[in-house]
Formats: C-alpha cells, structure tokens, sequence
C-alpha cells in the first residue's frame, strides 16, 4: 500500500515536472517570436507580414528610378513604406534614390534603418552595408 | 420783325403755322441747354457702361469665387494582407454613400456574403493621378484581407478607394463648391438647361427681347409670374454681379452687363461659369453651389456618373432649391423632374423607352452628408497649424487647395467611441476631460485625435496644447538612459528600491517615496520600470545624471526644455499630448526618430501638386538599447502596471506601454503601442484638481478599448546581434540554466556584468522551489 502510494507520488511529480517544461518552452516561443509573428486576435491567420502589391510598388519605383523619374518613384515608395514599414527592400530603394540625388544624409539614415531590419548576410543587408561604408 | 425773316428783295416771306411748330422743335433741340444735357447725359451713359465693363471683367477674369479648401482623410487601399474587419470595411464605405445591394454593377455599390465582399469603386483623383472605376472581389478572414481578384479581369494588387472628404477650410461666407469646366458637364445637362431656362442661348447677345415679350403676354394672362424672360446670362449675372433686389435699375444694370459679358467671354465660358455659380441648396450654415457639387450632395457622386434622371433633378432645383429639395418634398421634385425629361423627350434627346424609365425611377438621393467643417476638429487643427507653416491664411480659404491628411477614419472612429464609452465608466465627474493621439508606428503618420471628451466639440485642443505634468510617463526616458551603458547597466542590474532624502545646497530637499508608501528591497532594473517604483527611478537616475536624461529626452524629439531637476525623474514636467507621442514614437520605431505628420500632399484646385510630406526617419537611440528597454516596457503590460489591458486584449497580441499617474492623481496618463499602432491617452481636470484615477484604472482603460477593436500586428521587433538572450532566475537574481524553474529568458546588451551564476536547483531543493511555485 505504502509503495503504490509512492509510485502515485513519483508518477505525480514526473508530470508536474514535464507540465513545467512545457510552459518554459511557450516563453521561449513568444519572446523570440521573429518577424512574421501574427496576433491571434479574432482568428487571424499566421500571413506573412509583406504583401505582394508592396513588391509590385517596389518593381514600379525600381522603373521609374532608372529613368531618373525621382519624384514619381519617392512616392510608389512612400505608398510601399505605409503598406509594409518593415520591409527592408523599401528602405534601400529609398536610399539609392537619395544616393543619386546626392541627399547624402537622407541616403545614410535610409541605409542604417536597412541594418535594423535584415539579417546580418541577407543581400539587402551587405548591400545598405558596402553603401555606408562608401558614404562615410 | 427780324432780318431773318426777309427774302433777298427785302420782302416778307409768308409764315405758316406749321412752318411756326418745326421751327420751334428745331429750336428746343438746338438749345444749348438741351445739347448740354445731352452730352452729359451720353458721357455719363458711356462712363456708366466702362463702369459696368470693368465690373464684368474684373471678377470674371479674376478669381471668381473663394473656394474653401478640400481636406481629405487617407484614401482606403485594399491588398491582400492588409488589416481589415468587416465593421471597419463597412463602416468605411458608409462614409464614402456606398450602398450595399444584391448585385455590385455600379460604381458606389457593395455586396457582402459571409466573409466575400465584392464592390465596384467610384473613379476619382488623387495627386498620383486618375484612379478608375474597379469592379472587384475580396475576402476578410482573421481580420486580414485575401484573395484580391479583380471581376474585369486586370490586374488588381491595390484597389484604391475615393478618399473621404473630412472637411473643409472655408472662407468667411461659407459656401461648397467642386469646379469642372465646360468639357466636363454632361450632355444632358446642358441640354436640360437650355430646354427649361433658355432656349435660345447659342444665338442671343446676353439679352432676348423676344423672350421677355413672351413672357409678359404669359404672365399676363396667367395674371401672375409663370414664365421668366430672363436669359441664362441675365440669371449669372444677377447671381455673379448683383443683389436679388427687384427694381428698374437692378434690371437696366443686369441687361446691359448681360451684353457685355456675351461681347467678351464665349458662349461655354458663360455656361461653366453658370454651372459653377448656381445656388442649389443649403447644408445648415454651408450654401451647396454648383452641378458638380450638387451631385455629390444629394446623390453622392461625381457630375460625371450621374443618369439622366439624377440630372434632370438638378436641373429642376434651379427652380428653387428649397421648393424642389428632393429629400423633403419628393413628390413635387420628381414631378418637375419628369417635366424636364419630357422636355429632353421633345427636343429628341431621349427616347419614348428612355423616358419612361427615367421618369418611372426613383430620384436616387443619398442621405444627407454632413459638411460641417468640425467633424474631426482635433485633428484639423494640426492639419491648420502644418500648413500655415506654408500657406497664408488667405490662400488657405480662398484658393480651392486639396489637402491629403494622414486620417484613418476607422481608428478615429474608435478612438472617439473609447473617449466616449469609457469616460462615464471611469469616473462620474463631467468636468473630467480627455485627449488622444495615435500614429503609426512604422510611419509616423498621425492617424487620430481627439482633444476633448466631446469629440466633435471645436474648441481648446488638449492633445495639441493642454500642458501637463507626465508622471511616471517620463520612466522609460531614465531606463533607457541607463540601458544605453551596456558596460554598466543591463535589464537585471539590481537596483534598491529604499527610502531616501536629497539635502539641496540651498537648503531644500526632496524625498520621493512609491505610490503605495511601501518599500520593495533590491531588484532587477526591468521589474522597477514594470512596477513603476519611484524609489528605485530615483536612485537610477541620481546615479546617471539630470543632464544626461535631459539629453535623452532631446534624442527622443523632446525639443522644448525640460526640468533641470531630479524631479524629473519622477515626471515633473510638462508636456502636451502630441510632445508625448512624439517621444514614444522614436521607442516604438526602434529607435528611429521621424516628425510626426498629419498631412500627405497638397494639390491646387486643378490636382497640380504643390507639397508633398514624405517619409523621414533618422537613427538616434542604438537599436540595442531600444530592445531591452522594449523588453521591459512589454514586462510593463505582461505583470506590471499596465497587464489589466490583457483582461481584454489576446494574449498574442503583444504589446509595450506605460502608464502614469501624478500627484494626487491629477493626471491619468497611458502611453502604448503594438506593431502598428501607438496611442497616447491623457484623463484629467482643466482646473488640475484632483481626480480619482490613475494611469491604470482611467487612460488604460480608454487605450485598451480603442486597441482592442482594430485590427493589427504585435510587436515583432527584430533583436540586434549584439544582443542574447540570457536564462535569468527572477526571485534569486542570479543568471541559471535553461528551463530552470523560475528561470525567464532575459536579453541582454553585451556581457551580463555583475551578475551571479548558479544552477539549477536539484533534490530537496527542487522540491521545495516545486512547493513554492504553488504558492
């Protein structure tokens, strides 16, 4: 009787432990929840955070940027930062473009805000990064 | 007998009596007088009419009208992924005169089944040029729109919706008008007027005769005024030039202003002109002038869509806006209406099966719009402020500017629902007020504001201008301060929450103490900001330096100077709403400043553009530093003094913020933002008496309800490489192992100084930490 009511103990105490864990695990999943990582609110499903259409818009200020069309492509890009501000491309277009106006501030503040939003290797990143080096 | 009346011989010629009368005639005429007066009376006739002349260019040729300018809220852009709900969709297209109906064929209607809504836009304009007409399909699941298809077959990646128009900047008469030119009036239109008010039109000199005599013979018979003989060139120039005064002058002085007119302008610049000028109708204090605005009025559209019988209405206004108001007397309006459509039958414009369907529809109005100019007045107040930075005062009522703000109607509307619902919760006391900011947080566009607790009330704007003391609102300044010193501090830097007094050199001192007159021993830095502690901020910022949290707050886009004492630590200083949000701004965007916006473009009258505001952004916090002091301010919402907000909020959507309370809980302050959304909320007295909330129980409350009902993204804020994450035993202090019980992942900036290491605790003494973690 009293090694059954052990046993009982032992197996109670294993659970708990592994409930325990379970909970450690769930913290670690919300804090290094990356970007991408959607809200559950009203059943909202896990989409990834940059739209298509932004890339579109980014395709549309590449053009016009090549044809020197610098005001037209400033505002597809405008347009694309409110659809998207965290998407790192928006923000190296937007530097390129005041590289070649010669906005050389405005270029650098662009470039750096690059480096906060991609990770250290992505092309975007070593791109921002080989044009502050230039810059300064 | 004089000379003159012998002939050459010297006699008498005869005098006859008739001879006697044209003499006599020829005589009065030739008098001096009578020549003199004559001239005179010419001079005066020809001075009268370069009078006149000049009165008829000048305005003609100069700016005819003041028109107010056109403020426009964020035109709505629908893509796959963006965040919508239905109620916010539907609520949207409200604004906008949408109707929803079975079948979307026309532009301005919408259909909604289950989670698919299909709508067809109206064409307009925005300063990037001419949007179409588009027929399309979407879905809203999640709160996230999906599946954009286009129904026409194009491509279809962004719909853009007309913007809604929020107001207006008007001059001191207020009146509404749209301008189009002759191309741009319909057909029917000008058809419809020459029918019913000027046949004749293309053929006359200003002034009909025929049609004046034709007119009298009619009214004489009918023994009253049934017909008019005035032209449509007499009718603009009583309404452009003159008073409605009847009298033989008023009608000398339109008559031959009416010829000059026609000597100088062409037919079609008379007839915009009228189009543009014509009085039909009246919004409360705001006259409605012109087709174009008209039809935006009364059916909620553009001159351009509207049918036959739309125009027809208006054209049979012109009667008498009043009379033939086709909201209040419908019956009498569409009778007129169908005289008019006969009349278009007549001239062969329609035909019989034409006719009959116009004349059997129904007049189509839309409910009555409302064209206040204080709908957001909060809000249009920063808009004035921007621009008069720009534009002169004049130019900005007078000119016909387009102005495109940064106004989300939807998050405005539930802001202005939270002010509302929430304040009569939180306390019963009606002269306790309120003002709310919120911005983007990616963007810095402001989205929302409110300025009083009666939100549509224009009057003292408190989220511009209402200065108060911020409380423990100014905390992350300090913590962020202290966490831009990795060597020195880090989120568990312990820090000693106990009693002290400061002894100034001039005798005063100071003695800050918690809020509930409590002590709480040692503990980590990140739970002394969640929690709020005075004692402990206190010490922390003693230790860092006033001038160095005075610089802090400068980087933070405090422009104005702060307090060069250590009260500030503790919040004793004043700022206004929208200096908060610009300081919570540059921590929500990760340490990026950016100006705050409350506008996009501006355009001329003709959509040429003449400013834009573009995005603008600046690094001036180390991103590292940014993390942690995100870290701590979400530790804020998870167990301190903001986590009654997760009552309502999901618990994925994670979210930083801080509340704040000052003495004697004058103010109630709560500032806090998501991956999208940052919101300022103020609650407290004009007279600064004391309240009965504090940053928790009163602006939270405001803020989480407004939160909670729009749709967005949680903080996903990317960590820095210099930063790692370190397992942290919150009750013994001490840096542990991973999954440790009572163990919490804790980021850290470069090497944990200071800190102890010890493992996990196994045996007995697991379990008794087992024991405890019941308790």
């Amino acid at each position: 009787m009293v090694l059954t009511r052990y046993v009982f103990f032992c197996l109670l105490l294993v659970l708990l432990q592994a409930c325990s864990n379970l909970r450690q695990q769930s913290i670690v999943a919300v804090n290094e929840g990356g970007v991408g990582t959607m809200s559950a609110s009203s059943e909202r499903s896990n989409y990834t955070p940059t739209p298509r259409a932004v890339f579109e818009l980014l395709r549309k200020a590449n053009h016009l940027a090549a044809q020197t069309e610098w005001g037209a492509a400033l505002r597809y890009l405008d347009q694309a930062q409110r659809m998207a501000p965290e998407e790192a491309q928006v923000y190296l277009q937007y530097g390129e473009i005041y590289l070649n106006q010669n906005r050389l501030e405005k270029a650098s503040a662009m470039f750096k805000r690059v480096l906060t939003l991609s990770e250290e290797g992505a092309d975007e990143n070593e791109t921002a990064r080989r044009y502050l080096r230039q810059l300064n | 007998m004089s000379d003159r009346n012998k002939n050459g011989s010297g006699k008498k010629k005869p005098v006859s009596a008739g001879n006697n009368a044209s003499t006599v005639n020829q005589s009065w005429l030739k008098h001096p007088l009578v020549i003199k007066t004559g001239v005179v009376l010419i001079l005066v006739f020809i001075a009268w009419l370069i009078y006149l002349d000049a009165q008829v260019r000048y305005k003609f040729e100069g700016k005819r009208w003041a028109l107010p300018a056109q403020v426009y809220a964020r035109a709505l852009e629908v893509y796959d992924g963006r965040a919508l709900n239905m109620d916010n969709l539907e609520n949207e297209l409200a604004l906008l005169n949408y109707q929803r109906v079975d079948q979307p064929s026309r532009p301005g209607d919408y259909s909604v089944r289950g989670a698919q809504v299909e709508l067809v836009s109206r064409a307009h304009d925005l300063p990037d040029g001419t949007h179409l007409s588009r027929h399309f399909r979407f879905s809203i699941r999640g709160d996230v729109v999906q599946n954009l298809t286009a129904v026409d077959g194009q491509n279809a990646s962004i719909v853009t919706l007309e913007p809604f128009k929020m107001g207006g900047i008007y001059p001191h008469v207020k009146e509404e008008r749209l301008l189009v030119s002759y191309d741009e009036l319909p057909e029917s239109l000008i058809l419809a007027l020459l029918v019913t008010e000027d046949r004749d039109f293309f053929s006359h000199w200003g002034v009909a005769p025929l049609s004046i005599a034709r007119a009298m013979v009619a009214n004489i018979r009918a023994g009253r005024v049934v017909q008019g003989g005035s032209t449509l060139t007499q009718q603009l120039v009583k309404n452009f030039y003159l008073s409605r005064e009847r009298s033989i002058w008023r009608k000398l002085n339109e008559a031959f202003m009416a010829l000059l007119l026609e000597v100088h302008y062409s037919k079609e610049a008379i007839l915009e002109t009228y189009a543009n000028d014509i009085f039909l109708g009246q919004a409360g204090k705001t006259a409605i002038h012109g087709f174009a605005m008209a039809s935006r009025f009364y059916f909620g559209k553009d001159l351009s869509q509207c049918s036959v019988g739309e125009v027809a209405t208006l054209v049979a206004m012109l009667k008498g806006p009043s009379y033939f108001d086709p909201r209040r007397f419908p019956e009498r309006t569409t009778e007129r209406r169908n005289l008019i459509l006969k009349l278009l039958y007549d001239v062969d414009f329609l035909s019989m099966a034409e006719l009959q369907t116009a004349q059997g529809s129904p007049l189509n109005v839309v409910r009555k719009p409302s064209l206040q100019t204080n709908r957001y007045p909060a809000f249009m107040d920063l808009v004035k402020r921007q621009l008069k930075q720009e534009y002169h005062e004049d130019d900005l009522r007078t000119e016909g500017l387009r102005i495109y703000t940064t106004l989300d109607p939807q998050v405005q509307r539930e802001v202005e629902r939270a002010v509302k619902e929430k304040l009569p919760q939180v306390s019963k006391d009606p002269s306790l007020q309120a003002a709310a900011v919120v911005t983007g947080v990616g963007t810095g566009e402001v989205l929302a504001m409110v300025g009083d607790r009666r939100t549509r009330y224009e009057g003292f704007n408190r989220a511009l201008d209402a200065e108060r003391q911020i409380g423990s609102l100014i905390k992350p300044a300090v913590y962020l301060t202290a966490l831009r010193q990795p060597d020195k501090y880090h989120l568990a830097t312990p820090l000693s929450d106990e009693a002290f007094r400061l002894e100034f050199e001039n005798g005063q001192s100071w003695q800050p103490d918690n809020f509930d007159h409590e002590v709480h021993g040692t503990l980590p830095l990140y739970q002394s900001l969640a929690k709020s502690y005075n004692l402990s901020t206190a010490r922390l910022g003693l230790e860092l330096g006033v001038e160095q949290v005075q610089e802090t707050l400068r980087l933070l886009g405090i422009e104005k100077p702060t307090t060069p004492y250590p009260s500030l630590f503790l919040g004793a200083q004043s700022l206004t709403p929208f200096e908060v949000s610009k300081f919570y701004q540059t921590i929500a965007s990760n340490g990026f400043n950016m100006p705050l916006r409350g506008i996009r473009e501006v355009t001329n009258a003709q959509g040429e553009l003449l400013s834009r505001y573009p995005f603008e952004t600046e690094q001036v916090i180390e991103p590292e530093a940014i993390f942690l002091l995100q870290h701590a301010m979400q530790e804020v919402m998870r167990s301190g003094t903001g986590k009654s907000a997760y009552w309502t909020l999901p618990s994925a959507l994670k979210t930083a913020g801080k509340t704040g309370t000052t003495n004697d809980n004058r103010d109630s302050w709560f500032a806090g933002f998501s991956g999208d959304y940052l919101g300022i909320v103020w609650l407290g007295k004009d007279d600064n008496s004391p309240t009965t909330l504090t940053g928790s129980s009163g602006a939270l409350k405001v803020w989480t309800q407004f939160i909670s009902r729009i749709p967005q993204y949680p903080i996903a804020s990317r960590k820095p490489k210099a930063v790692d994450y370190h397992w942290y035993h919150e009750t013994d202090q001490v840096l542990t192992d991973e999954r440790c019980r009572g163990a919490v992942p804790l980021p850290i900036w470069g090497e944990p100084a200071g800190l102890e290491y010890a493992s996990c605790r196994r045996g007995v003494g697991a379990i008794k930490e087992w024991f405890k973690s019941w308790f």
